[in-house]
């Protein structure tokens, strides 16, 4: 929802780019201030409007209350400060209080049995919406403080970064760093403003249109359909689900990114035509893109990167890759995702250290052809439950056998 | 049509691309309206399915 409904282009994105804009015919104000309020309450309202009416009533517009807080904090955060380590350290927290403390908790009990150790009441808490989202840009924003890349500015403008609502639910996930300076020179610009419009309705089209209809075939998966299917069905439903969830998410993504348009901003983008990828490396530089730059910049490098060693590496792309797995959802079908692209990602860079990059047609299919397997494998893990999974892809093994 | 044009011209019709200069004012006025009112059409033949995005639930 959200971007498919009228009320977010009539109450929030169309009246909040006529002010964004109008705030450059008044002269006497500080502009960058005065659009930095403009954004910050256009998104404090859209995260209050849609976290009551889609998540959880007054519990889901409580939500906002999280940002405040960020922001008082925020205010704290120094180069090298304990503060900013204080930062991350609450972001993370909020993250696991909402979102893995059930996950946790139910897992605990399936070890403990029914003994003593069990913990009797599970808790499950209203998810904020957008909070893997908004902790991985706070976690962001402190830890670039801390490392000195990012200079202090005025409170508005890291209020404007976090309350920019068209990218507050999914994304992409923005760095402040490229975003200040965007907010700082946008100005209406009709070339980019039709651009945007295009964008947005062709990200619609992508939703409505061609995800919504995939989504025919791929919910199948998940009924009781999946366990008489022949397996050419079972193998096309995974397909479907593979084209779904491209289609779905980079539809969302134009949306956000031409919301952005509007304003004369630019936002990363997420979506580079992934399924041309010739190598599963390839492949992650161009799926979902501002999710792999944070996990590599915030989980893979501090972790060591590729500094420590074949087995090192190895260690630090399967714990990365699990982490991205388990931020998708708290369960274990998202982890297996996960360690199946950490999996994939440490062999391609073992088979490249021992055959380097071979060439040619032949080649360039097979690779095209090997990493889109791969990659839908690992759909199979992604839109099911573990036991379905493993027994969808039983079934599509059958064709080979 | 090789692969690089196809996908260029899915990213102008996308918006992801900016439009190529060659083009006339006029002639891109007349094709953006086209564009978006077809668009439009097509995405609100299709609504009404009521599904969620994704990935507004991680």
């Amino acid at each position: 929802m959200i971007f498919n409904e009228l009320t977010y282009y009539f109450f929030f994105l169309g009246p909040c780019v006529v002010v964004f804009h109008l705030l450059a015919l008044v002269r006497s104000v500080d502009l960058l201030r005065a659009r930095s309020y403009a954004l910050s309450t256009f998104g404090t309202l859209f995260f209050a409007y849609y976290g009551y009416s889609h998540f959880g009533g007054w519990r889901g517009s409580a939500g906002v209350a999280l940002f405040a807080w960020e922001l008082f904090t925020s205010q704290l955060y120094r180069p090298r400060s304990r503060w900013c380590l204080f930062g991350i350290v609450q972001a993370v927290l909020i993250l696991v209080a909402f979102k893995y403390l059930g996950f946790f908790a139910s897992s605990w009990n399936g070890v403990a049995g029914h003994g003593a150790l069990r913990i009797q009441d599970v808790p499950h808490l209203a998810l904020p919406l957008g909070i893997s989202f908004f902790t991985f840009e706070f976690i962001h924003f402190a830890a670039d403080v801390y490392l000195g890349r990012i200079e202090r500015r005025p409170h508005g403008t890291y209020a404007a970064f976090i309350f920019f609502f068209p990218t507050m639910i999914a994304g992409p996930i923005k760095r402040y760093g490229e975003f200040e300076p965007e907010l700082e020179r946008a100005r209406f610009d009709g070339a980019l403003f039709a651009q945007g419009i295009t964008r947005i309705l062709a990200g619609l089209a992508k939703k409505q249109v061609l995800a919504d209809t995939f989504s025919l075939w791929s919910d199948k998966l998940n009924t009781e359909a999946l366990y008489s299917a022949a397996p050419i069905s079972v193998a096309g439903w995974i397909l479907a689900y593979g084209m779904k969830i491209y289609l779905d998410f980079s539809g969302y993504s134009d949306i956000a990114i031409g919301s952005g348009y509007l304003f004369g901003i630019h936002i990363p983008e997420n979506f580079d035509w992934p399924y041309a990828s010739k190598s599963i490396t390839e492949f992650w530089r161009r799926w979902h893109i501002s999710l792999g730059r944070w996990i590599f910049d915030y989980v893979y490098v501090p972790l060591g990167g590729s500094r420590g060693g074949q087995v090192r590496t190895a260690l630090n792309l399967l714990a990365a890759f699990a982490l991205s797995g388990l931020w998708h959802g708290a369960a274990f079908n998202f982890l297996a995702w996960g360690v199946w692209h950490g999996a994939m990602m440490t062999a391609h860079r073992f088979w490249r250290g021992w055959h380097g990059r071979p060439s040619g047609l032949v080649w360039s299919a097979a690779s095209l052809l090997l990493t889109f397997v791969g990659v839908n494998i690992g759909w199979a893990f992604f839109c099911m439950d573990l036991p379905r999974a493993w027994f969808a892809l039983a079934r599509v093994a059958q064709v080979l056998a | 049509m090789s692969w690089t044009r196809l996908a260029e011209w899915l990213e102008f019709v996308g918006g992801s691309r900016p439009l190529p200069s060659c083009l006339n004012d006029r002639q891109i006025a007349f094709a953006r309206a086209v564009w978006w009112i077809l668009l439009f059409l097509v995405s609100w033949a299709f609504a009404g399915r009521g599904t969620k995005f994704i990935y507004v639930d991680f």
